[in-house]
């Protein structure tokens, strides 16, 4: 069995503020494998930020052992720290008062990386992040998107195979946010690289990984692939049935069925959502409705979005995965 | 792709401490008109002290005293905002959380950092005090056997700094007691005034501190006629070998064990 990017066993933190101790992280499993772009998602203070920096490091876990392609995170951390590049939320990440090229050259030796490769890399990082021409720039002139640009190229200089990504669209305009996505789906398809991406937004996430671990309450409340997932949220499935209007006739049959349908009554249509049960197939429905008082248009089983799994998942009881 | 060589592990740490030190002088330089603002700002504290101490007017044998006590200080000042007010505004701003990833000790690192402000501290104290050596034509004494002396004192007074580092990684409220010790040490080393005028009990606090020795030793140098080995036999230069040497081990040593008790707490990053 190959040896996974990224190993955690049992993990689990905890941290001492006024109100008393707060369990961040709690028995945490997950295994990343080699070139898998995972997504790592969760509410606020769900515990995502707590295990990327116990991944890089930053943070000690109280329990339980990480380790990045073998390499024990707390017993063999450069050996760890070789492996993984990072670029963390909310933060600077780089000198602000250096050029992108200065802060490439400090990256690449407090990394060990000799200088003449990490000129040569530095220069294709620098031209596909579009930050070439203005390599001898401050960084603090440049727009949130471009020093978030510089973070990454700082982050790869050492060519690691894994990358942690936090919130890497956060703050960003339109146009930058998609510059960075696309190298991120480069990183992956192009370079090879282990991804590990933590985000607030779902459809970032739908797009480009190909698992995702929702986290609630620093525990793993689910971990599938994209698809999977989906199957496994049936019972948020929904019919989307289209009517001619007015509806008004069958509005009080379709409550009496479906309590939680909702109408979008239009001109000429009528639009009904019905939340339907998991084996509910498109043919019962429409048998249903051609029973009833109305000129049926169309029927469509709508999938659950990325967006409404988290939702499910995350203000659930008891964890699908529990 | 370029394949990307690696320098050998046992080159590392020094090539991590050049890359942290040219690093610090990139950033210093970025603000250079900084150096002017922070020359003039120290010189006329000196020379407003001396103003004061010469009862109106300036008496050339007390400026050449107090500037030998005074460019110590200097140097202890910037060592202690070095490893206070400059680190916490990086953990503030995520950039420290970046250098503990590498594959150098944070350590190391800082002991570049802790070069850079060294050759920053000295341009300050050669502009300013050379400055006021030429402008009131004063005799310093000064002559090569200073730098052994310098070099050691300096030793001490970094593990000063690693101490306040320390603190800084670990106690939120750690700022002002590292202002507090900045201008407690202006006063105890001796730098004003000769610590032999104490009274007892404080002229042991003031010499358990970094710089005074090294102040002493220089002041028989430079000013009494002494040469370093009138300094040995006295039994000074020892003691401020074996006093340097272990006020850097315990900030080394404190300063390490403080980086373990922070990524235990998780406090590298944002307080």
């Amino acid at each position: 069995m190959p040896t996974p990017a990224i190993s955690l066993s049992q993990v689990s933190k905890a941290f001492r503020a006024k109100s008393g101790r707060v369990q961040a992280v709690s028995e945490l499993d997950l295994e990343v494998a080699e070139g898998e772009v995972l997504g790592f998602l969760g509410p606020n203070g769900a515990g995502k930020t707590t295990t990327i920096k116990m991944i890089c490091g930053l943070v000690l876990p109280d329990a339980g052992a990480i380790r990045i392609q073998g390499f024990d995170v707390r017993a063999r951390r450069r050996r760890a720290m070789d492996r993984i590049g990072a670029v963390l939320e909310g933060t600077r990440n780089v000198y602000w008062r250096l050029s992108p090229w200065q802060n490439l050259a400090y990256a690449a030796r407090i990394k060990g990386v000799k200088m003449a490769g990490a000129r040569v890399w530095g220069e294709i990082l620098l031209k596909e992040l579009d930050l070439w021409d203005r390599r001898h720039d401050p960084v603090r002139l440049f727009s949130r998107g471009m020093q978030q640009k510089t973070a990454i190229a700082c982050a790869l200089i050492h060519d690691p195979p894994i990358v942690l990504l936090d919130e890497p669209t956060l703050g960003l305009d339109v146009k930058a946010a998609v510059t960075v996505k696309r190298w991120i789906q480069a990183l992956s398809a192009h370079y090879r690289k282990t991804l590990v991406l933590t985000t607030h937004q779902l459809s970032l996430a739908e797009e480009l990984c190909q698992r995702v671990a929702i986290m609630r309450e620093g525990r793993k409340a689910a971990d599938h692939a994209v698809r999977e997932l989906r199957a496994l949220h049936h019972r948020r499935e929904t019919v989307n049935v289209t009517v001619a209007s007015p509806a008004d006739a069958i509005r009080a049959r379709v409550t009496a069925r479906w309590p939680d349908a909702t109408f979008d009554a239009g001109p000429e249509t009528t639009a009904i959502h019905l939340p339907v049960a998991a084996q509910t197939g498109l043919a019962d429905v429409a048998a249903v409705f051609a029973a009833w008082p109305c000129e049926l248009r169309s029927l469509e089983q709508a999938v659950p979005s990325l967006e409404d799994i988290f939702i499910d998942v995350t203000e659930r009881a008891v964890p699908p995965d529990a | 792709m370029p394949a990307l060589e690696r320098v050998p592990a046992a080159v590392r740490p020094v090539r991590a401490i050049a890359a942290e030190t040219w690093k610090g002088v990139q950033i210093m330089w970025s603000f250079k008109f900084n150096l002017f603002g922070d020359v003039l700002g120290l010189f006329i504290i000196f020379l407003g002290i001396n103003f004061f101490i010469g009862q109106g007017g300036f008496e050339r044998d007390t400026l050449a005293f107090t500037l030998m006590g005074f460019s110590f200080w200097t140097f202890a000042s910037f060592a202690i905002g070095n490893m206070s007010f400059a680190l916490r505004e990086e953990q503030q701003q995520g950039t420290i959380e970046q250098m503990c990833m590498g594959n150098t000790s944070f350590a190391s690192l800082l002991l570049g950092r802790t070069l850079s402000n060294l050759i920053w501290s000295a341009l300050i104290i050669v502009t300013g005090g050379g400055a006021i050596a030429l402008a009131f034509r004063l005799d310093l004494g000064l002559n090569l056997s200073v730098i052994p002396v310098l070099a050691i004192s300096l030793l001490g007074l970094y593990g000063l700094g690693f101490l306040t580092g320390a603190a800084t990684l670990l106690f939120k409220n750690i700022l002002s007691f590292a202002n507090l010790l900045q201008n407690v040490l202006l006063f105890l080393n001796g730098a004003i005034v000769p610590v032999t005028l104490f009274p007892a009990w404080m002229t042991a606090v003031a010499r358990a501190l970094p710089t005074t020795l090294g102040i002493e030793v220089t002041r028989l140098i430079t000013q009494q006629g002494g040469t370093l080995q009138d300094a040995w036999h006295a039994g000074l230069l020892p003691l401020l070998i074996g006093h340097s040497t272990l006020w850097f081990a315990a900030g080394l040593g404190l300063f390490l064990l403080a980086e373990r008790a922070a990524r235990q707490r998780g406090l590298l990053g944002q307080f």
